[in-house]
């Protein structure tokens, strides 16, 4: 009985949608991962066109598409919130929320994490915040893609958080005293050698963990939505759609809650690390 | 950044199998194309004129409730002083109440004295007036009498009486009477 039922999940994993096209749960991947369509089954695809320069593949992508339209959103939005502050100091329903978006930012993360002379700071941080925010929530409209549970994408913005904190750490203490500030003081010189790989073997997990931990974050609810949809195929009934379409949508509400988690984690974390390199005695 | 997105790319270039943690170069570069750009775009025209709006808003409300503050302090003092003066105004118009009345009692007084002294001297007067009168009166109609009975007297004994002897007697007879 057991590994019949088993079996018969097995079977209907290989051929997830009766079609028998893809291999196990090829599919649930294929929705997930970058491609070089728009996806709006059943209406149909949109093939998007690969470019090629200097022998570098830079398609656009499914994934850069969405990357744009947050990003083209992003800016369409607070261009219109500062063209409103330039008029009048008294905020409306609109930009009162994004007001207190950027409040949090500026005086709950930037301002306790980083310290003195957080102020130049802000912008970078205000840009990945909304920028990582808007993206997730593209990422839960229907026939849009999650950018952020790209790894290139939150490996990439990763990689700027490493760098503004380096340009932070250098400029506030010197290209010498920077990398000086790294080994903790008053450490035995015998421990010198294994301080010194272990403390530049933690500059790199920091944006490792940060691009890990959103990538990661951002993918799991969408795996987990689409195998309980899936769920419905592979035991090939209409009975279990209740089920699964009612859990799918709580896994969506904590996808919600995920999605402003993940941008305030992201934000925060990156305010942190900017904060121990320019202020590296504590 | 820029740097490592070729890093990523040169990367892409060897692996062909489709994973979840492959890394694309390509959408890496867009990323970063993307990102920076919008952090040029939003610094200049957005955070800049947002966060110059709410800290000039800020700065304002700091400013109002410092103006309230000092306009509370001055509104306080104007109290404080208008107090002081109402009280003093208060004492002054008590003392002169206080002055008005001891004035008024005096007067009174006075007047009542007065017009008591007065009314001593007129009933006084008129009393010693009243008793002149009688006296003139009685003495008229004593002299009247006298008259009338010497008168008589001297038709009833004209011959036998001189007329200075009788006056005597009734000398006599009149101080008897006023004796009595």
């Amino acid at each position: 009985m057991y590994t019949d039922s088993t079996k018969a999940i097995a079977d209907s994993l290989t051929t997830p949608h009766g079609q028998g096209a893809s291999q196990g749960s090829d599919w649930i991947l294929h929705h997930i991962m970058d491609g070089n369509y728009l996806d709006f089954s059943p209406i149909g695809k949109i093939y998007l066109p690969e470019i090629e320069v200097m022998g570098f593949n830079i398609s656009i992508t499914r994934h850069v598409v969405f990357l744009w339209l947050a990003a083209i959103l992003l800016a369409f939005l607070l261009i219109k919130t500062a063209r409103r502050y330039k008029k009048t100091n008294i905020p409306n329903r609109f930009t009162g929320a994004i007001e207190v978006l950027i409040y949090f930012v500026k005086d709950e993360i930037a301002k306790p994490s980083i310290g003195g002379g957080y102020e130049k700071f802000v912008p970078y941080l205000l840009t990945a915040f909304f920028f990582i925010l808007f993206a997730n929530f593209l990422g839960l409209v229907p026939f849009s893609a999650t950018v952020t549970s790209n790894i290139s994408v939150t490996a990439t913005l990763a990689i700027a958080t490493f760098s503004v904190t380096q340009w932070g750490g250098m400029r506030k203490n010197g290209v010498f005293g920077y990398f000086k500030g790294l080994i903790p003081h008053g450490i035995p010189v015998f421990l010198l050698p294994i301080m010194i790989v272990v403390e530049i073997l933690g500059l790199f997990t920091k944006p490792f963990a940060l691009a890990m931990r959103l990538f990661a974050n951002m993918t799991a609810g969408h795996i987990v939505i689409y195998a309980l949809i899936g769920l419905i195929f592979t035991m090939n009934t209409i009975a279990v759609a209740p089920v699964s379409v009612g859990m799918a949508l709580a896994i969506y509400m904590l996808e919600i809650l995920v999605a402003m988690l993940q941008a305030y984690i992201f934000t925060m974390l990156s305010a942190v690390f900017i904060g121990m390199a320019v202020h590296q005695d504590h | 950044m820029i740097f490592s997105t070729f890093v990523f790319l040169r990367a892409s270039e060897a692996g062909e199998k489709a994973s979840l943690l492959d890394v694309n170069g390509g959408l890496a570069f867009w990323t970063a194309v993307t990102f920076i750009v919008l952090l040029i775009v939003l610094a200049k025209f957005a955070w800049k004129p947002i966060i110059g709006a709410l800290d000039s808003r800020e700065q304002g409300i700091k400013d109002a409730l410092e103006a309230a503050k000092k306009a509370k302090e001055e509104a306080d003092q104007l109290i404080a002083h208008t107090e002081k003066v109402r009280q003093e105004n208060e004492e002054a118009a008590r003392k002169q109440i206080e002055e008005s009345r001891k004035f008024i009692e005096e007067q009174k007084l006075k007047m009542s004295h007065d017009l008591k002294e007065e009314f001593d001297k007129k009933r006084k007067d008129f009393e010693a007036e009243l008793d002149n009168r009688e006296r003139e009166m009685i003495d008229r109609v004593i002299k009247e009498v006298a008259d009338v009975t010497i008168a008589a007297a001297e038709k009833v004994v004209k011959s036998s009486l001189d007329h200075e002897k009788n006056k005597v007697l009734v000398n006599k007879f009149i101080e008897e009477i006023r004796n009595n």
